[in-house]
């Protein structure tokens, strides 16, 4: 079964992943760029100084205003997209499994990147970085992609400052990172989402939550498994546990989601119990540029 | 403290079941259940948070276990039924009195039975702390309706259904079944008798005291004493009624006397008796096949009193159908006999000389009743119902020389045959004294000489005469129709047919096995030969007959037995539902329980 129906396709055809210019690459592409005057589109006028190409000074303003001004332009530079796929175990549980709204986050995004001829790559990891896509840049490479996420299965245990340390080595190029994940991770995931935007790179966390994580309607005596790393606790849950864990999974959401806006990125919830075309109107669209 | 619900062992069989069921209630609500999560960690984190400070609520499902453990044994002990008390030390048989007159009512409408009830329950609670107890039901026959027990539950659940019969009870006999259930516990006991009369025998035995717990008070009933319904002899078909009824009331009643049969009105009549005044109401002129009959007393009204007793407000009685006996008399010649038997408007005569009798030998089934007149047929007739008058020596009846005027010197008035005669001043001229053999009935004995017998065996009845008509003034007595009436009763076995009524516990003979027998209240029941549970007075049926019970001519004064009735005890106190409590208390602790566990005061 595909991943993204052709409703969803045609809407993800009128979205624009907006790359930053800090987060584009160097080759020239469909976004603008800090780098001026070799581009096409005009950006500002400005008091010419010494130095300046004479070729570029705008003779109309000066016969208008008899001032030297010289005329500069934005270089539309392509943007590298990284989707870092969460697979580790905890993935498979809810109803449906989160790995596979996961896998059609990343397909959006992919598809996103490649509509608009941006170097897609997309990166499994659970307490590392795995074997990543190769570059993807055409609409005739998404079905290579979709077969690539079909082929994913949790196992492990999610460790995300590994994985960030992994990724920023294994790729220098600066891009727009999109980490798909449950963040079933109790330790910190700010200094790996800071560590991420010092190295240019544009986030965009989104978490991909079940109910059991997010609400669970647990009560009674219950011996807890880990599904990643199999740990034990037993518990006699009660509402004031129940409210305990709802409290410490939110703070640990606020806290992702706070580094994330302060380096600039953002932060998508995607529950798996909504249908998935819903999420991609409602929660993903929003927070996308429209064309 | 002794147990009256539950023995020694099935009380530590209870506590142990019920100690094992907490437990394992409690493990199973404490065993917990896998299930798998994406991140224990946060739930570490929760229970570190949430985790309750107070020794108090980490204790709490350990507190909550014994506690539940401490009230399911209480109620086991409850369920047990502990006594503490003293009662009597030995063996207690009650007998309770059961028959008509404990239905009588107090001025509070509460029945005599209900206050012997009440008086055993208390008796039996008391006593099976310290001994054990046996009740014995007084009715139309004693039964012990609880065996010697020490569990006052056992005497409960009997004493609850116990009803009052419409017969008098036999006390005596109740009695003496008590006193040898005393003896045969060889310890020491007594019999108390819970009655509303004390005219039953009181052996002296040192060894079982009889001690009597009277009941009930004295009132005021107007009462049917008799119902009889007799066939008209004079006008076939047609029968009257006789009934008779007391006032056994200080003052002036009034009632109506209805008379129905079933159902239908056939006599009412206004009465109105003076204190101890008997009407007789007679009625006649009825017609029916069959009836049956119920005198019944409405509207009572005792100028203020009340009527205790409703049990004898009514009596029952049946007029069964009539029957026709097919008589053959054999004879030479004999005017009295055959006029005699021509009379009874329900014989079907038929007269034959000897040579004539040779030609019906074959068909003698017909006949109910072959009559020989000084005939002895050779071979003898064999027929179930012979009457032989002026008996002819035969192999199976032996015949004396003849004596001359032999005087009748005794006579058996209870058999049926003789039913209302004397036979003191019959003549006899001449006769030939029958040998009577070892099961005969010697009906008229004149000296030593047997002059009339009877005798029934191997399913055959003959009554022989050893005198003819032709030496005796009996046939010239008004008795003599009367003679031969019963004779013909006696020898086609009809004499149940002249009964209207029978008294209750007088077994209901029926054909057919299993034959199937109405009771009055509409109950089939199924019984092999007869039906013995006949305490409710009023119409029974069989397949092919109505029976009348009936209690009338039990009726009575309702006194009271008198005596100390020191030995009276009240009805138990209420006991206080501990059960409840208890039940209430589990239920209140759980709650508490879950609650605290809500509240988040438990992990």
């Amino acid at each position: 079964m595909a991943l993204l129906d052709r409703a969803a396709q045609r809407l993800l055809e009128r979205l624009h992943l907006r790359v930053r210019p800090k987060a584009a690459s160097g080759d020239q592409g469909g976004h603008r760029s800090d780098a001026r005057a070799h581009g096409l589109e005009f950006a500002e006028r400005r008091e010419y100084v010494g130095g300046d190409d004479a070729r570029k000074i705008d003779w109309k303003a000066f016969a208008r205003n008899r001032t030297l001004s010289v005329r500069t332009f934005e270089e539309e530079r392509d943007a590298r997209v990284y989707v870092l796929v969460d697979v580790s175990a905890s993935m498979a549980r809810g109803a449906p499994p989160k790995l596979e709204v996961a896998r059609q986050v990343a397909a959006s995004f992919g598809f996103l990147g490649m509509n608009q001829v941006d170097r897609v790559q997309v990166i499994p990891f659970a307490d590392a970085v795995e074997r990543a896509t190769p570059v993807l840049r055409r609409r005739d490479d998404y079905p290579g992609l979709e077969a690539f996420l079909q082929g994913l299965v949790p196992h492990g245990a999610t460790t995300f400052g590994a994985t960030a340390r992994g990724f920023v080595q294994r790729f220098p190029a600066r891009g727009y990172v999109v980490v798909v994940s449950d963040l079933m991770e109790a330790a910190d995931w700010a200094p790996s989402l800071r560590l991420l935007a010092e190295r240019g790179h544009q986030l965009c966390l989104v978490r991909v939550r079940c109910d059991e994580d997010h609400a669970p309607d647990f009560h009674g005596e219950l011996e807890l498994r880990d599904a990643e790393t199999g740990d034990l606790v037993r518990v006699t849950v009660t509402p004031a546990l129940l409210a305990a864990y709802r409290d410490e999974v939110a703070a640990h959401v606020e806290r992702a989601r706070v580094a994330c806006q302060r380096v600039g990125g953002r932060l998508i919830e995607a529950p798996v119990e909504r249908p998935f075309e819903q999420v991609l109107r409602a929660v993903i669209a929003p927070a996308l540029e429209q064309r | 403290m002794t147990f009256a619900a539950l023995s020694t062992a099935a009380l530590v069989a209870s506590a142990l079941a019920a100690a094992a069921a907490v437990v394992t209630l409690y493990l199973l609500r404490r065993t917990p259940r896998m299930q798998v999560v994406s991140n224990v960690e946060f739930w570490r984190r929760a229970v570190e948070r949430s985790r309750p400070r107070a020794l108090f609520a980490t204790r709490v499902p350990w507190l909550a276990l014994l506690l539940s453990l401490v009230i399911a044994l209480l109620l086991v002990t409850e369920m047990g039924d502990p006594r503490v008390g003293t009662g009597f030390s030995g063996t207690t048989v009650i007998v309770l009195a059961a028959d008509r007159t404990m239905a009588a009512r107090d001025d509070r409408g509460r029945r005599r039975l209900d206050d012997a009830l009440a008086l055993a329950r208390a008796t039996v609670l008391a006593d099976t702390v310290t001994g054990q107890v046996a009740v014995v039901r007084a009715g139309l026959r004693p039964e012990v309706i609880v065996p010697l027990t020490h569990r006052a539950a056992d005497a409960e659940r009997a004493l609850g259904s116990v009803e009052a019969d419409d017969g008098a009870a036999d006390l005596a006999a109740a009695v003496a079944l008590g006193r040898a259930i005393v003896h045969a516990t060889h310890g020491p006991g007594r019999v108390l008798v819970v009655a509303d009369r004390d005219d039953f025998a009181r052996p002296a035995d040192p060894a079982v005291a009889v001690v009597l717990a009277p009941v009930g008070s004295p009132g005021e009933t107007l009462a049917v004493t008799a119902l009889d319904a007799r066939r008209d002899p004079l006008a076939l078909g047609e029968y009257h009624v006789r009934c008779e009824v007391r006032s056994y009331s200080a003052r002036r009643a009034r009632a109506r006397l209805v008379i129905r049969d079933r159902g239908t009105v056939l006599s009412e009549q206004a009465i109105t008796p003076g204190p101890g005044e008997v009407i007789t109401h007679r009625a006649r002129g009825f017609s029916s096949a069959q009836a049956e009959l119920s005198a019944r007393l409405e509207d009572i009204d005792l100028e203020g009193g009340r009527d205790a007793l409703a049990a004898d407000d009514v009596a029952y009685a049946t007029v069964p159908p009539a029957v026709a006996t097919r008589v053959l008399l054999v004879t030479r010649g004999d005017r009295y006999l055959a006029n005699a038997l021509a009379a009874n408007p329900s014989v079907e005569l038929e007269t034959v000389d000897p040579l004539g009798l040779e030609a019906r030998r074959r068909t003698l089934g017909r006949y109910q009743v072959v009559v020989l007149d000084r005939i002895a047929p050779s071979p003898p007739l064999d027929h179930p119902a012979l009457l032989l008058v002026g008996a002819v020596a035969t192999r199976s009846l032996r015949v004396g020389p003849e004596v001359a005027a032999p005087r009748v010197t005794a006579f058996a008035a209870d058999h049926r045959v003789l039913a209302g005669l004397r036979f003191d001043q019959v003549q006899v001229s001449l006769a030939r004294p029958l040998v009577p053999e070892a099961d005969d009935r010697v009906l008229v004995r004149g000296g030593r000489d047997a002059l009339v017998i009877a005798r029934d065996r191997d399913g055959a009845r003959t009554l022989a005469l050893g005198f003819d008509t032709e030496h005796t003034d009996l046939v010239q007595r008004v008795a003599f129709p009367l003679f031969m009436h019963n004779a013909l009763v006696w020898l086609d076995r009809r004499e149940r047919e002249f009964h209207s009524w029978q008294a209750p516990g007088e077994p209901i003979r029926a054909s057919g096995s299993p034959a199937v027998v109405l009771t009055p209240s509409g109950a089939a029941r199924e019984v092999r030969g007869a039906l013995y549970d006949t305490a409710r007075a009023g119409i029974y049926h069989t397949a092919d007959r109505a029976i009348a019970v009936s209690a009338a001519d039990e009726a009575g004064a309702l006194t009271a037995a008198g005596g100390s009735r020191d030995t009276r005890r009240g009805a138990p106190p209420a006991r206080a539902p501990l059960s409840l409590v208890l039940a209430a208390a589990i239920l209140g602790l759980l709650c508490v329980e879950w609650v605290l566990t809500q509240r988040g005061r438990l992990h």
